[in-house]
Protein backbone atom coordinates (compact mmCIF):
# COMPACT_ATOMS: atom_id res chain seq x y z
CA UNK A 1 0.00 0.00 0.00
CA UNK A 2 2.65 2.19 0.78
CA UNK A 3 3.93 2.20 -2.90
CA UNK A 4 0.71 2.74 -4.09
CA UNK A 5 0.86 5.98 -2.69
CA UNK A 6 2.79 8.10 -5.18
CA UNK A 7 0.83 6.80 -8.09
CA UNK A 8 -1.86 9.08 -7.65
CA UNK A 9 -1.40 12.67 -8.20
CA UNK A 10 -3.07 15.34 -5.94
CA UNK A 11 -5.73 15.94 -8.52
CA UNK A 12 -6.52 12.43 -8.87
CA UNK A 13 -6.72 11.61 -5.60
CA UNK A 14 -9.54 14.84 -5.20
CA UNK A 15 -11.45 13.46 -7.73
CA UNK A 16 -11.18 9.97 -6.60
CA UNK A 17 -12.56 11.41 -2.98
CA UNK A 18 -15.61 13.52 -4.53
CA UNK A 19 -17.10 9.77 -6.06
CA UNK A 20 -18.98 8.45 -3.23
CA UNK A 21 -17.60 4.75 -3.65
CA UNK A 22 -13.72 5.87 -4.00
CA UNK A 23 -13.65 8.73 -1.19
CA UNK A 24 -12.52 6.09 2.09
CA UNK A 25 -10.10 4.82 -0.46
CA UNK A 26 -9.07 8.17 -1.53
CA UNK A 27 -8.45 9.50 2.01
CA UNK A 28 -6.46 6.52 2.83
CA UNK A 29 -4.24 7.42 0.43
CA UNK A 30 -3.86 10.78 1.04
CA UNK A 31 -3.24 10.05 4.85
CA UNK A 32 -0.89 7.60 3.71
CA UNK A 33 0.80 9.57 1.64
CA UNK A 34 1.39 12.87 4.00
CA UNK A 35 1.22 11.37 7.30
CA UNK A 36 4.75 11.26 8.25
CA UNK A 37 5.81 14.56 6.71
CA UNK A 38 2.52 16.12 8.62
CA UNK A 39 3.45 13.99 11.82
CA UNK A 40 6.99 15.37 11.82
CA UNK A 41 6.04 18.94 11.26
CA UNK A 42 3.86 18.61 14.71
CA UNK A 43 5.92 16.70 16.40
CA UNK A 44 8.66 19.87 16.52
CA UNK A 45 5.95 22.03 17.50
CA UNK A 46 4.18 19.73 19.75
CA UNK A 47 7.14 17.67 21.00
CA UNK A 48 5.02 15.35 22.84
CA UNK A 49 4.44 12.07 21.04
CA UNK A 50 1.01 11.32 22.18
CA UNK A 51 -0.31 15.27 21.88
CA UNK A 52 1.29 14.78 18.22
CA UNK A 53 -1.07 11.84 17.80
CA UNK A 54 -4.25 13.99 19.23
CA UNK A 55 -3.25 16.49 16.92
CA UNK A 56 -2.53 14.47 14.07
CA UNK A 57 -6.01 12.76 13.88
CA UNK A 58 -7.68 16.48 14.58
CA UNK A 59 -5.98 17.81 11.52
CA UNK A 60 -6.74 14.76 9.02
CA UNK A 61 -10.48 14.91 10.61
CA UNK A 62 -10.75 18.38 9.66
CA UNK A 63 -9.55 17.74 6.28
CA UNK A 64 -11.78 15.12 5.86
CA UNK A 65 -14.57 17.04 7.03
CA UNK A 66 -13.47 20.15 4.55
CA UNK A 67 -11.54 18.05 1.39
CA UNK A 68 -14.71 17.92 -0.47
CA UNK A 69 -14.65 21.95 -0.61
CA UNK A 70 -11.57 22.16 -1.25
CA UNK A 71 -10.68 24.57 -4.23
CA UNK A 72 -7.05 23.94 -5.04
CA UNK A 73 -5.48 27.42 -4.64
CA UNK A 74 -2.91 26.36 -2.85
CA UNK A 75 -1.13 22.45 -3.46
CA UNK A 76 -2.89 19.62 -1.45
CA UNK A 77 0.38 19.12 0.65
CA UNK A 78 0.07 22.62 2.09
CA UNK A 79 -3.39 22.92 2.77
CA UNK A 80 -2.95 20.15 4.79
CA UNK A 81 0.53 21.63 6.58
CA UNK A 82 -1.57 24.90 7.19
CA UNK A 83 -4.31 22.75 9.34
CA UNK A 84 -1.89 21.47 10.95
CA UNK A 85 -0.08 24.17 11.88
CA UNK A 86 -3.32 25.60 12.95
CA UNK A 87 -4.17 22.58 15.07
CA UNK A 88 -0.83 22.80 16.59
CA UNK A 89 -1.14 26.15 17.45
CA UNK A 90 -4.60 25.85 18.94
CA UNK A 91 -3.31 22.98 21.20
CA UNK A 92 -0.55 25.34 22.89
CA UNK A 93 -3.21 27.98 22.98
CA UNK A 94 -5.41 25.69 24.53
CA UNK A 95 -2.95 24.11 27.08
CA UNK A 96 -1.46 27.71 28.25
CA UNK A 97 -5.71 28.08 29.44
CA UNK A 98 -6.14 25.49 31.16
CA UNK A 99 -3.50 27.03 33.73
CA UNK A 100 -4.97 29.54 35.59
CA UNK A 101 -1.20 30.59 37.69
CA UNK A 102 -0.07 32.92 35.48
CA UNK A 103 3.50 32.19 36.17
CA UNK A 104 3.26 28.30 34.72
CA UNK A 105 5.41 28.69 31.43
CA UNK A 106 3.93 25.83 28.78
CA UNK A 107 7.47 26.33 26.71
CA UNK A 108 9.57 25.65 30.16
CA UNK A 109 6.72 22.59 30.46
CA UNK A 110 7.83 21.36 27.12
CA UNK A 111 11.95 21.73 27.65
CA UNK A 112 10.93 19.48 30.92
CA UNK A 113 9.26 17.17 29.00
CA UNK A 114 12.09 16.66 26.67
CA UNK A 115 14.15 15.79 28.96
CA UNK A 116 12.38 12.43 30.17
CA UNK A 117 10.60 11.89 27.34
CA UNK A 118 11.40 8.31 25.94
CA UNK A 119 10.70 8.47 22.38
CA UNK A 120 13.74 11.42 22.54
CA UNK A 121 16.66 9.93 21.70
CA UNK A 122 18.72 12.89 20.58
CA UNK A 123 21.95 14.11 22.02
CA UNK A 124 23.05 16.43 24.68
CA UNK A 125 23.19 19.64 21.45
CA UNK A 126 20.55 18.20 20.29
CA UNK A 127 18.73 18.41 23.49
CA UNK A 128 20.07 22.08 23.60
CA UNK A 129 19.02 23.22 20.68
CA UNK A 130 15.32 21.48 21.03
CA UNK A 131 15.41 24.31 24.59
CA UNK A 132 16.39 27.27 22.45
CA UNK A 133 14.04 26.75 20.24
CA UNK A 134 11.47 26.74 22.77
CA UNK A 135 11.90 30.18 24.06
CA UNK A 136 11.20 31.50 20.94
CA UNK A 137 7.58 32.51 20.23
CA UNK A 138 5.86 29.89 18.37
CA UNK A 139 5.72 31.25 14.82
CA UNK A 140 9.25 32.26 15.10
CA UNK A 141 9.83 28.49 16.39
CA UNK A 142 7.42 27.36 13.37
CA UNK A 143 9.46 29.07 10.57
CA UNK A 144 12.84 28.05 12.19
CA UNK A 145 11.70 24.47 11.80
CA UNK A 146 10.31 24.91 8.48
CA UNK A 147 13.59 26.62 7.02
CA UNK A 148 16.28 24.74 9.02
CA UNK A 149 14.88 21.58 9.46
CA UNK A 150 12.33 20.98 6.28
CA UNK A 151 14.21 23.03 3.94
CA UNK A 152 11.45 24.52 2.80
CA UNK A 153 11.74 27.52 0.29
CA UNK A 154 9.94 31.03 1.69
CA UNK A 155 7.62 30.93 -0.91
CA UNK A 156 6.33 27.32 0.11
CA UNK A 157 6.59 29.14 4.15
CA UNK A 158 4.62 31.56 2.84
CA UNK A 159 1.42 30.04 1.63
CA UNK A 160 1.65 27.92 4.53
CA UNK A 161 1.55 31.07 7.42
CA UNK A 162 0.32 33.45 5.09
CA UNK A 163 3.45 35.86 5.47
CA UNK A 164 5.53 37.68 3.53
CA UNK A 165 8.47 35.80 2.37
CA UNK A 166 9.97 39.55 3.98
CA UNK A 167 8.97 39.03 7.50
CA UNK A 168 9.55 35.37 7.11
CA UNK A 169 13.39 36.16 6.27
CA UNK A 170 13.39 38.58 9.16
CA UNK A 171 12.06 35.89 11.71
CA UNK A 172 14.25 33.53 10.56
CA UNK A 173 17.08 35.67 11.18
CA UNK A 174 16.27 36.49 14.33
CA UNK A 175 15.45 33.35 15.32
CA UNK A 176 19.12 31.52 14.50
CA UNK A 177 20.74 34.88 16.65
CA UNK A 178 18.63 34.05 19.20
CA UNK A 179 19.10 30.56 19.28
CA UNK A 180 23.14 31.01 18.46
CA UNK A 181 22.83 33.26 22.06
CA UNK A 182 21.46 30.50 23.79
CA UNK A 183 23.75 27.95 22.40
CA UNK A 184 26.82 29.96 23.43
CA UNK A 185 25.31 30.92 27.24
CA UNK A 186 24.39 27.62 27.75
CA UNK B 1 24.10 26.47 4.80
CA UNK B 2 27.44 27.77 4.78
CA UNK B 3 26.14 30.68 5.70
CA UNK B 4 24.70 29.30 8.90
CA UNK B 5 28.61 27.65 9.35
CA UNK B 6 30.59 31.16 9.27
CA UNK B 7 28.08 33.08 11.05
CA UNK B 8 26.10 30.90 13.42
CA UNK B 9 29.38 28.15 14.46
CA UNK B 10 27.16 26.54 17.52
CA UNK B 11 24.12 26.27 15.22
CA UNK B 12 26.32 24.58 12.98
CA UNK B 13 27.66 21.98 14.63
CA UNK B 14 24.47 20.37 15.67
CA UNK B 15 23.22 17.57 13.74
CA UNK B 16 19.62 17.78 11.85
CA UNK B 17 19.13 14.40 11.80
CA UNK B 18 15.70 13.11 13.19
CA UNK B 19 16.09 12.88 17.38
CA UNK B 20 12.43 11.90 18.09
CA UNK B 21 11.21 8.81 18.04
CA UNK B 22 8.19 7.30 17.36
CA UNK B 23 6.59 4.09 18.77
CA UNK B 24 7.23 0.86 16.47
CA UNK B 25 3.83 0.14 13.71
CA UNK B 26 2.78 4.09 14.16
CA UNK B 27 2.31 5.22 10.79
CA UNK B 28 0.95 1.60 10.12
CA UNK B 29 -1.71 1.81 11.92
CA UNK B 30 -2.92 4.95 11.98
CA UNK B 31 -4.73 5.68 9.50
CA UNK B 32 -6.79 2.57 10.64
CA UNK B 33 -7.22 4.55 13.89
CA UNK B 34 -8.39 7.50 12.10
CA UNK B 35 -10.61 5.59 9.91
CA UNK B 36 -11.95 4.38 13.22
CA UNK B 37 -12.67 7.51 14.65
CA UNK B 38 -13.98 9.08 11.57
CA UNK B 39 -16.59 6.28 11.50
CA UNK B 40 -17.70 6.84 15.30
CA UNK B 41 -18.05 10.49 14.78
CA UNK B 42 -20.19 10.12 11.70
CA UNK B 43 -22.72 7.53 13.23
CA UNK B 44 -22.84 9.76 16.77
CA UNK B 45 -26.39 10.47 17.41
CA UNK B 46 -27.78 13.90 18.55
CA UNK B 47 -26.86 13.22 21.75
CA UNK B 48 -23.31 11.84 21.40
CA UNK B 49 -22.95 14.99 19.32
CA UNK B 50 -24.22 18.13 21.06
CA UNK B 51 -25.54 17.08 24.47
CA UNK B 52 -22.21 15.74 25.54
CA UNK B 53 -20.49 18.06 23.77
CA UNK B 54 -22.45 20.51 25.79
CA UNK B 55 -22.81 18.89 29.12
CA UNK B 56 -20.11 20.89 30.89
CA UNK B 57 -21.76 24.43 29.78
CA UNK B 58 -24.79 23.64 30.22
CA UNK B 59 -23.50 22.27 34.26
CA UNK B 60 -22.16 25.65 34.54
CA UNK B 61 -25.04 27.56 33.44
CA UNK B 62 -26.89 25.61 35.84
CA UNK B 63 -24.28 26.65 38.26
CA UNK B 64 -25.07 29.84 37.27
CA UNK B 65 -28.60 30.61 37.67
CA UNK B 66 -28.45 28.65 40.90
CA UNK B 67 -26.72 31.12 42.90
CA UNK B 68 -28.52 33.90 41.20
CA UNK B 69 -31.84 32.30 42.62
CA UNK B 70 -30.00 31.40 45.99
CA UNK B 71 -28.92 34.51 45.80
CA UNK B 72 -32.24 36.44 45.55
CA UNK B 73 -34.15 34.36 47.71
CA UNK B 74 -31.48 34.99 50.52
CA UNK B 75 -31.64 38.30 49.61
CA UNK B 76 -35.70 38.27 50.15
CA UNK B 77 -35.37 36.72 53.49
CA UNK B 78 -32.55 38.89 54.87
CA UNK B 79 -33.68 42.64 53.76
CA UNK B 80 -37.54 42.53 52.59
CA UNK B 81 -38.48 40.33 54.92
CA UNK B 82 -37.57 42.75 57.95
CA UNK B 83 -38.11 45.74 57.03
CA UNK B 84 -40.67 47.91 59.43
CA UNK B 85 -43.37 49.46 57.58
CA UNK B 86 -44.49 51.93 59.81
CA UNK B 87 -43.16 55.44 60.75
CA UNK B 88 -42.80 56.40 64.61
CA UNK B 89 -42.75 59.98 65.72
CA UNK B 90 -39.54 60.58 65.34
CA UNK B 91 -39.50 59.46 61.50
CA UNK B 92 -43.15 61.31 60.65
CA UNK B 93 -41.08 64.60 62.26
CA UNK B 94 -38.40 64.21 60.21
CA UNK B 95 -39.93 63.79 57.39
CA UNK B 96 -42.69 67.02 57.53
CA UNK B 97 -39.35 69.14 58.87
CA UNK B 98 -37.36 67.75 55.83
CA UNK B 99 -40.30 68.48 53.10
CA UNK B 100 -42.38 71.09 55.26
CA UNK B 101 -43.30 72.56 51.97
CA UNK B 102 -44.98 69.17 50.24
CA UNK B 103 -46.26 67.75 52.61
CA UNK B 104 -50.09 68.07 53.95
CA UNK B 105 -51.38 65.74 56.02
CA UNK B 106 -53.18 63.78 53.58
CA UNK B 107 -49.92 62.93 52.74
CA UNK B 108 -48.88 61.66 56.09
CA UNK B 109 -51.86 59.37 56.13
CA UNK B 110 -51.43 58.31 52.35
CA UNK B 111 -47.96 57.40 53.24
CA UNK B 112 -48.48 55.79 56.25
CA UNK B 113 -51.62 53.75 54.40
CA UNK B 114 -49.10 52.72 51.75
CA UNK B 115 -47.00 51.17 54.09
CA UNK B 116 -49.66 49.18 55.54
CA UNK B 117 -50.83 47.91 52.21
CA UNK B 118 -47.57 47.16 51.36
CA UNK B 119 -47.12 45.20 53.97
CA UNK B 120 -49.98 43.32 53.77
CA UNK B 121 -49.42 42.73 50.20
CA UNK B 122 -46.57 41.04 50.87
CA UNK B 123 -47.39 39.04 53.85
CA UNK B 124 -45.07 40.11 55.42
CA UNK B 125 -45.97 40.20 59.66
CA UNK B 126 -45.81 43.69 60.48
CA UNK B 127 -45.97 44.42 64.18
CA UNK B 128 -49.66 44.75 65.63
CA UNK B 129 -48.31 48.25 67.14
CA UNK B 130 -51.08 50.45 66.97
CA UNK B 131 -49.25 53.87 67.16
CA UNK B 132 -49.87 54.36 63.33
CA UNK B 133 -53.37 54.11 63.59
CA UNK B 134 -53.55 56.11 66.34
CA UNK B 135 -51.57 59.06 65.08
CA UNK B 136 -54.08 59.05 62.06
CA UNK B 137 -57.07 58.67 63.65
CA UNK B 138 -55.96 61.54 66.43
CA UNK B 139 -54.91 63.84 63.64
CA UNK B 140 -58.59 63.31 61.97
CA UNK B 141 -60.28 64.01 65.08
CA UNK B 142 -58.65 66.57 66.27
CA UNK B 143 -58.18 68.57 62.88
CA UNK B 144 -54.15 69.17 63.73
CA UNK B 145 -52.43 71.36 61.40
CA UNK B 146 -48.58 70.00 60.40
CA UNK B 147 -47.14 73.08 61.95
CA UNK B 148 -49.15 71.99 65.58
CA UNK B 149 -47.10 68.72 64.88
CA UNK B 150 -43.78 70.00 64.98
CA UNK B 151 -44.35 72.85 67.80
CA UNK B 152 -45.30 69.66 69.63
CA UNK B 153 -42.73 67.36 68.13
Amino acid sequence: MAGKTNDYTDKELLELFRNDDSKNLAFNIIVRKYQERIYWHIRKIIISHDDTDDVMQNTFIKAWKALESFREASGLYTWLYRIATNEALTFLNQKKKKYFLPLIDVNKQLAETLETDEYFNGDELQLKLQKALLTLPEKQRLVFNMKYFDDMKYEEISKILKTSVGALKASYHHAVKKIEKYLTDH
Amino acid sequence: MDDINKIKPELSKIKKDKHFRIPDGYFDDFSVRLGERIHRESDAGFYERYILTLKPYLAIAALFIGMIILGKITYNVLYKGNISSELNNDEIAQLIVEDIYYFSEELIIDIVYQNDNQARDESINIESDNSTNEIIDYLIDEDIDVFDIIEAL
